[in-house]
């Protein structure tokens, strides 16, 4: 079973580096194949702004509000979940991991909750862009946050694949550390936790690559704001982000700019 | 593409994320490291309950016999086998069980879990009676 798991393990790894790094390889190329456009160094301002439409996704909200208090819990408990997850993987436990265990069990018992909440307004508000793949993912995702709520849980026997509701971690870790040193070794057998473990392993493999891109295009977006703004009204005023962004309202649709802002609009779109 | 370096960037990142565990093993001299097996008493075989049983759940059994000693009072545990026990930390667990650094704290240390129990609680070897 150990090694079976740890085959797994390593071909979703491999599946994963691959589309990552085939990706890069695109990326690279189309990026060889334009050229670089001009590189504005982004004020501070912006990249506070950008900080906070990463942390806090404010479009989303003035999009849909409903869709975003649960886009947003899913987001940050996930990330926590993530965090808390390492002490099962790593040794020694480091400290910053040690001091988000807190808030990361909490995260584990919201998780599942708030993709719930996710599903039901999509399905309610009947959205057309929830392609099937991402109803897949979502429901991967809800699969590996309930198996890892139920460890939780001093049940025995309530599902059938069951023998222990709690599984021995001590022994998972001490395979897990096996299995990121290149040399599994024993696992020890639980149902919930095959479970737990496979959801995960398909979700490393299929989890789409653009996915991390949206952090990137955020930040992009904000310094093509600067940069519109540097063409709008020069040197001078671009200095000073603070001052430009009180006297011009960036959202609202500036008059058609000569050259490289005609080039700016396009990318923005 | 305007921003090709920018998400290459973000890709490698994200990359490095995924494969932080090999890493941080392979720094912190782990690879095929195993945990400390805790140090069982050699003149007591039974526990108050089957083995599996006390390890998913003695954080919950805990708990239960602190509430029904300090609060309900109640100092007796029936046990699945029929037997009677002290709820008791130090006289019934610690009795087997003398030292906590080499039963307790090997798995809670090995997966970075809190324990309150040594807040209030002394282990008879931490309390000098061995």
């Amino acid at each position: 079973m150990g090694l079976l798991f740890a085959f797994g393990a390593y071909i979703a790894y491999m599946i994963f580096t691959c589309r990552i790094v085939w990706r890069i390889l695109v990326v690279w190329e189309r990026t060889k194949r334009s050229g670089e456009h001009t590189q504005f160094t982004m004020s501070p301002v912006a990249l506070l702004k950008a900080t906070g439409d990463i942390l806090l996704f404010p479009r989303l909200f003035s999009e849909n509000p409903r869709v975003w208090i649960g886009e947003w819990i899913f987001h940050v408990s996930f990330s926590l979940v993530m965090v808390r997850h390492l002490r099962y993987v790593v040794d020694p436990v480091p400290g910053w991991v040690v001091a988000l265990q807190q808030p990361g069990m909490w995260a584990g018992t919201i998780l599942p909750f708030s993709l719930i909440y996710i599903l039901a307004v999509k399905e309610i508000e009947k959205k057309k862009y929830v392609s099937g793949l991402n109803s897949a993912l979502t429901g991967i995702v809800l699969l590996a946050g309930f198996t890892g709520l139920l460890s939780r849980c001093p049940v025995k026997g309530i599902l059938p694949l069951t023998t222990l509701a709690r599984p021995d971690i001590v022994g998972i870790k001490d395979y897990m550390i096996g299995l990121f040193s290149f040399a599994p070794g024993n696992l020890p057998e639980d149902g919930l936790f095959s479970v737990h473990f496979i959801s995960a392993l398909v979700l490393l493999a299929y989890l789409p690559t653009h996915i991390f891109a949206a952090p990137l295009s955020l930040l992009s977006s904000r310094e093509r704001e600067d940069a519109f703004r540097l063409l709008m009204h020069g040197e001078e005023m671009s200095l000073s982000g603070r001052r430009s962004s009180l006297t011009q309202d960036a959202s609202a649709p500036a008059r058609k700019a000569p050259d490289e802002g005609g080039k700016e609009e396009k990318g923005h779109a | 593409m305007h921003d090709g370096r920018k998400i290459i960037t973000g890709l490698l990142l994200v990359l490095g994320i995924v494969f932080y565990p090999f890493f941080h093993n392979a720094f912190s001299g782990m690879i095929g490291h195993v945990a400390l097996k805790p140090e069982l008493p050699k003149d007591e075989k039974e526990c108050i309950g089957p083995k599996e049983k006390i390890l998913a759940d003695h954080n919950d059994l805990l708990g239960q016999w602190m509430t029904s000693a300090v609060r309900n009072g109640v100092r007796t545990y029936e046990a699945k086998n029929g037997r009677r026990y002290r709820i008791s930390l130090n006289s019934t667990c610690m009795r087997c069980h003398r030292d906590h650094a080499t039963f307790c704290d090997r798995c809670h240390e090995y997966l970075a879990v809190d324990t309150a129990c040594w807040d209030c609680h002394m282990s008879p070897k931490q309390a000098g009676r061995e």
